[in-house]
């Protein structure tokens, strides 16, 4: 199967008061095309700083993302926005919704910003997780697996080559974990939607078609 | 959408934010205004039927109290080309609460500072304790025809009311104000002169200056005047500069303060998909937004001190021109834009990362 996402020697150095931290020593991963890839480890492994360089949002301090076959090392910060907003829908452990708009504005925010028509989209796209009735309300105004399927509504509506989801059950109780990895599982079956899940949960990683598991910035099963 | 959902979000900051724009607004356009009224005390003093202007030297005045009405207008008279040399005796007098400038003229120049249609009620001077008001004057003191004003232990008599727009608000004959400041020789504060050729008034003025007097055509008296108020307009200048200083200020401090305190909804939406572009775009369209809303409140707020003022001071007036309230918005708007920009820029390159950790 074709390789949608690549990562070749992917570093990162954070410096700052003296000292330099190697978040990620090298990571070579490929995810295929309509593959669940769950990635494990303890905190500070430098899982969520992989999946920010994957996203393009953090720029690596030595080797290179590949996406959608474009590499992406030189890149300037415009294309690799472009390229991020054209390939990657983001899930967050903190859902990370504006919170002075609706659930239906959050999921049409990003149609927007590409230009794209909203049209009923945003509003069918709830729907599809069970918030069709609940569109009209702010973030606030909703619990917090509510807010984690607008969030994935909100990742999803642009149809992505690809969905980067770091702990999005982090921040939930049983149920609505449940509840949103079998979301995540549906659009990765029904869709052939391809996911990068990070999590330090087995339960969690096990829904996954292949997990991947990392310590000190390097990982360790692949 | 975004935008405006924002900034109703801190509802008490951006209704301060708007307020200050719209102060701003509002001193710029009244203070513009009240110049007008300047203006409006220039252009009647040059609405006559003269073509020049004789006022005596500054030591004459404070010497004895103006020229000596009978001599100059021989004078005036001898010089070829006047048709006719006008005197006026002009003295402060309360009326209304405010002191007016009281046109001593003789009755039979009235011809010369009004049309006869222009009064309209009772009629023009004849002679003796009489006066006639404007009608701008007869409406901010309540006066009617008939009645009685008390001055200088006289009483005056109102027997007409001329349309706003002559020289003067209030004109008695000049020999009674005479009498009533107890002069022994008649005096004239200055004169008004008509030439019998208006293509010659230059020559007129010319040989008039030859004699030592101190003559202006009307438009280099409107000139004159005009000119004190330059000082006027750079008080009315820095007050503006500093509303205006104040306004960028506030504007700068409140989308300063909406960014950082925002730092991280500007991480969320660089990670879906935001461009640098967009984020700035997105910034400006809030302060954008505030400062409309400021030009509305400060537009009101204009209208709302104009009312007041002609309230207070009913002989003020305040004329804005259309293209002031043009310039009051290019104003605020440049102000938001300055006081926007450096912080809209930061928040266009905002590390992503950084600003998705932020809490």
């Amino acid at each position: 199967m074709e390789t949608i996402l690549e990562t070749r020697g992917l570093t990162k150095v954070y410096r700052g008061g003296g000292t330099a931290t190697m978040a990620l020593r090298g990571v070579d991963l490929a995810v295929r095309r309509g593959e669940f890839l769950a990635i494990m480890g303890p905190s500070g492994c430098g899982k969520s700083t992989l999946l920010l360089g994957m996203g393009l949002l953090d720029t690596p301090t030595d080797g290179t993302v590949i996406l959608a076959g474009t590499d992406t090392r030189n890149l300037s910060d415009g294309r690799r926005t472009q390229m991020r907003r054209e390939h990657i829908g983001f899930v967050f452990q903190r859902f990370n919704l504006m919170p002075t708009i609706s659930a239906e504005e959050n999921v049409a925010l990003v149609l927007k910003l590409r230009g794209r028509p909203v049209g009923s989209a945003a509003r069918e796209m709830l729907a599809a997780v069970g918030l069709g009735d609940k569109r009209r309300r702010k973030p606030n105004q909703l619990s917090v697996g509510e807010q984690q399927r607008v969030a994935i509504a909100r990742a999803l509506v642009t149809r992505p080559a690809v969905l980067l989801a770091d702990e999005p059950t982090g921040n939930l109780d049983s149920e609505a974990s449940d509840l949103v990895l079998e979301l995540i599982g549906r659009f990765h079956k029904e869709l052939a939607q391809t996911i990068v899940l990070i999590t330090h949960n087995e339960q969690v990683a096990a829904r996954g078609d292949r997990l991947v598991r990392m310590r000190d910035g390097r990982l360790v099963t692949a | 959408m975004l935008p405006l959902s924002n900034i109703l979000a801190r509802k008490v900051r951006t209704a301060i934010s708007v307020l200050a724009v719209g102060v701003g607004v509002a001193l710029f356009l009244v203070l513009v205004g009240l110049t007008g009224m300047l203006h409006e005390i220039a252009d009647r003093t040059i609405r006559v039927d003269a073509h020049l202007m004789v006022w005596p030297a500054s030591d004459q005045v404070v010497v004895s109290g103006g020229l000596p009405a009978d001599k100059v207008e021989k004078e005036l008279a001898a010089i070829p080309g006047v048709a006719n040399a006008i005197p006026v005796l002009r003295w402060p007098f309360k009326m209304a609460g405010r002191v007016q400038n009281v046109y001593g003229i003789r009755p039979a120049d009235w011809k010369f500072f009004a049309q006869p249609d222009q009064i309209i009620a009772g009629r023009a001077l004849e002679g003796g304790w009489e006066m006639v008001v404007d009608s701008r004057l007869a409406e901010a003191g309540h006066y009617q025809l008939g009645d009685t004003v008390e001055r200088w232990g006289h009483l005056f008599k109102i027997v007409g009311i001329a349309r706003e727009g002559v020289a003067g608000r209030v004109f008695m004959p000049i020999d009674t104000v005479s009498e009533a400041l107890q002069q022994n020789d008649r005096r004239a504060s200055f004169f008004y002169v008509r030439v019998s050729d208006p293509t010659r008034v230059a020559a007129v003025r010319d040989a008039m200056k030859e004699r030592g007097l101190n003559v202006f055509t009307m438009d280099e008296f409107y000139e004159v005047l005009a000119s004190s108020f330059v000082d006027m307009n750079l008080v009315i200048g820095s007050v503006v500069f500093v509303a205006g200083f104040v306004c960028f200020l506030v504007i700068l401090l409140t989308v300063y303060t909406m960014v950082v305190e925002r730092t991280r909804e500007i991480g969320i939406l660089k990670g879906i998909g935001a461009s640098r572009l967009q984020i700035f775009g997105l910034i400006m369209a809030e302060a954008g937004l505030i400062c409309l809303a400021g030009v509305a409140v400060g537009f009101l707020m204009t209208w709302g001190g104009r009312v007041l003022i002609l309230h207070l001071q009913p002989l003020w007036s305040i004329e804005i021109p259309a293209v002031r309230f043009a310039y009051a918005v290019v104003l605020a708007a440049l102000g938001t834009f300055l006081g926007a920009l450096h912080p809209a820029l930061r928040a266009a390159r905002q590390d992503p990362v950084e600003s998705l950790r932020y809490e």
